[in-house]
């Protein structure tokens, strides 16, 4: 990672964590008072989305273009 | 004046079906604007009821709920009538009108027979909208989706007895208790509309199949309706907290695999409604209000979303992400209103989404449910990874594949600019949708730690995005979904049936065959194959004259025929 992309990285995580310290979180659960929560939730729970959904695609879900297509075309010979 | 808004799209379907091709642009818009208003100005606790028999049939009933639908119902229609300005087609756009009327028929009505009928409709109307895409897979995936819907309206038609014959009311409203057969199989048929997974495969299948406006219409009405009648109907149900949390990932993981740019938007149709199932599902006031202002938000962006990828495909002739890309430069007021309805199903403060999503997940965090509240999270976060990262990155930026952009309409630009306008309208000023729900709500999205917890979501999401940029590309693949079940297994069995049938058929007219063979030549003369006393005399000195045993045995036989003939037919009387 460069510089610049570091920086803005930094930023980010700067102002809008500074921003949960300033507000005053109400709600029951723990990760409503948890400065930074959502931006770590962001962040992991991207990368576990992108993760588990390109496996499951990997695991069968994924079939080449015209996977139908070609199945009809089957039937009808 | 009270005028049902249904009927005034059913006399502009008829003006546009038989009118003339000049005016066919003008007559649609008139006719939705017609609606609009006529929905605007109706007035709460207006009804038309009709007796019949020993109940009455409401073909009109309008409260708080039926009002807002109905607004953004005729809302969207007008708006997409602008968008198919310069494409009116006769058949496609009549058959628009008359599903749109279909859909504000169910929100209106208030008696269940009423709302059946409407339903139906709504059915086979949408099927014309569907095969207005006018290619082989547009009727193909038609067919499917009629028959998908049949089964729904069949259950629903069933239920509707089970419940009547019961001796339930005929009001279009709330069961008396969960349970039962009538709750169970009008649940599934709704299910089937909302695209509840496993009765989802229809959407994602048929929606992208139809024309660019086609599937403007189409992601506003089926199911919304189907999202109106479980707040009517089955509020509190706590099996819909799971069914929707569910959807709202299942379109999600979906989404990640998918390359066409409608079929990922139809995805995130699913993901969506699965936030208004699950408010449903918790039934308190706040969450019955998030789930009706999500819907209305809803509709607005999902079609804003999806007018923009139409704009793509309109210009491009294109619908993969892995044929699109660098056209941001070419159409730049696309882009920016695209990144409007991308900002709002993502809940970006000021954004329409932001005002209604919170509604829901603030609903599950006061109701103690706090797993669901992370979940639906979670779901967002893949909603703003497809619909406001991935899917604009690859179709607008993204690797430069020298496309030539053709001209854009300039009614498709301002029908996009009228939903945009509409999003951040409600994102900025939600106390006008606010004042419109069915319960009065007490409920403030811009608190700081909303809105800095939103920035913080997106922001995360953002850099978990940068980061995994390479595996984000779309992949020239198609996804197995729930769909495989009817359009795979069961032609197979259908297959393997009737092969086995015509096997057995070969081998029953085998059998047949030899049974008559052995039959005629036993009928041609029975008399052969009985034993007779040789007709002369055993010394061959000419016949006797008389001999008692000569036909002793042949009349036995036919003593034996006879006596079975009697028994068989004795068995069958």
């Amino acid at each position: 990672m460069n510089k610049g992309r570091g920086a803005a990285v930094a930023v980010i995580a700067a102002a809008t964590v500074s921003l949960d310290l300033l507000a005053h979180p109400h709600g029951e659960m723990w990760w409503h008072h948890a400065p930074g929560f959502d931006l770590v939730f962001g962040f992991v729970g991207c990368a576990v989305i992108v993760v588990v959904s390109k496996a499951f695609g990997k695991a069968g879900l994924q079939r080449p273009e015209r996977f139908y297509d070609d199945a009809e075309k089957d039937s009808t010979e | 004046m009270t005028i049902h808004p249904a009927m005034v799209l059913f006399v502009t379907a008829g003006a546009v079906a038989l009118g003339p091709r000049a005016t066919r642009s003008a007559v649609m818009v008139l006719g939705a604007v017609g609606a609009l208003v006529a929905a605007a100005t109706l007035s709460h606790g207006a009804h038309w009821s009709y007796a019949v028999g020993e109940g009455s049939l409401q073909l009109l009933r309008v409260d708080a709920l039926s009002h807002l639908v109905g607004l953004v119902f005729t809302l969207i229609a007008a708006i997409g009538a602008v968008y198919s300005w310069h494409a009116t087609h006769r058949g496609e756009h009549a058959a628009i009108l008359v599903y749109a009327g279909g859909a504000l028929g169910v929100v209106y009505a208030g008696d269940w027979i009423s709302a059946f009928a409407w339903w139906e409709l709504m059915a086979w109307a949408s099927v014309f909208v569907v095969w207005s895409g006018s290619t082989p897979r547009a009727g193909a995936a038609g067919f499917r989706y009629l028959f998908v819907h049949l089964v729904g309206g069949a259950l629903f038609l069933v239920g509707l007895a089970a419940h009547l014959a019961g001796g339930g009311s005929l009001v279009f409203g709330p069961f008396g208790a969960p349970g039962g057969w009538a709750y169970t199989l009008i649940l599934l048929a709704v299910a089937i509309n909302a695209a509840i997974p496993p009765f989802h495969a229809w959407l994602a299948d048929a929606y992208p199949e139809a024309s660019i406006p086609g599937m403007v219409f189409l992601s506003a009405f089926t199911t919304k309706t189907a999202v109106y009648v479980l707040i009517r109907v089955f509020a509190g149900n706590d099996l819909l907290i799971w069914a929707g949390i569910i959807m709202a990932l299942y379109g999600v993981v979906y989404a990640v695999l998918e390359n066409d740019i409608r079929r990922l938007l139809g995805y995130h149709i699913i993901s969506q409604v699965g936030y208004m199932v699950t408010a449903v599902g918790i039934g308190t006031p706040l969450a019955l209000a998030g789930a009706s202002a999500h819907a209305f938000c809803h509709i607005l962006y999902k079609a804003l979303l999806l007018m923009g990828a139409g704009s793509v495909i309109e210009v491009t002739g294109r619908r993969k992400l892995t044929e699109l890309g660098g056209i941001a430069r070419q159409m730049p007021w696309v882009v920016l209103l695209y990144m409007v309805g991308a900002f709002s199903i993502s809940g970006v403060p000021l954004f329409n989404g932001f005002i209604s999503k919170s509604i829901i997940i603030t609903a599950a965090g006061d109701d103690g449910r706090g797993l669901a509240e992370l979940l639906l999270t979670l779901a967002s976060i893949g909603t703003f990874l497809h619909t406001g990262l991935k899917l604009p990155y690859f179709m607008f930026f993204g690797p430069d594949r020298g496309l030539s952009v053709g001209p854009l309409p300039r009614n498709m630009i301002v029908a996009m600019g009228v939903a945009a306008a509409c999003c951040i309208g409600l994102g900025v000023a939600p106390g006008w949708l606010y004042a419109r729900l069915a319960t009065p709500i007490d409920y403030h999205p811009y608190t700081l730690d909303h809105v800095a917890g939103s920035l913080q979501l997106l922001g995360g999401t953002a850099l978990a995005f940068w980061w995994l940029l390479g595996k984000l590309r779309g992949e020239a693949t198609e996804s197995l979904d729930t769909d495989w079940l009817y359009r795979r297994s069961m032609p197979t069995l259908l297959r393997a049936a009737a092969e086995t049938a015509a096997r057995t058929g070969r081998l029953a007219q085998t059998a047949s065959r030899s049974a008559v063979r052995l039959a005629t030549a036993y009928a041609a003369n029975p008399l052969a194959h009985v034993g007779q006393l040789p007709a002369a005399g055993p010394d061959g000195a000419g016949p006797p004259a008389y001999d008692e045993n000569r036909y002793r045995l042949p009349i036995g036989v036919t003593v034996l025929w006879v006596v079975l003939a009697l028994w068989l037919t004795a068995l069958l009387v």
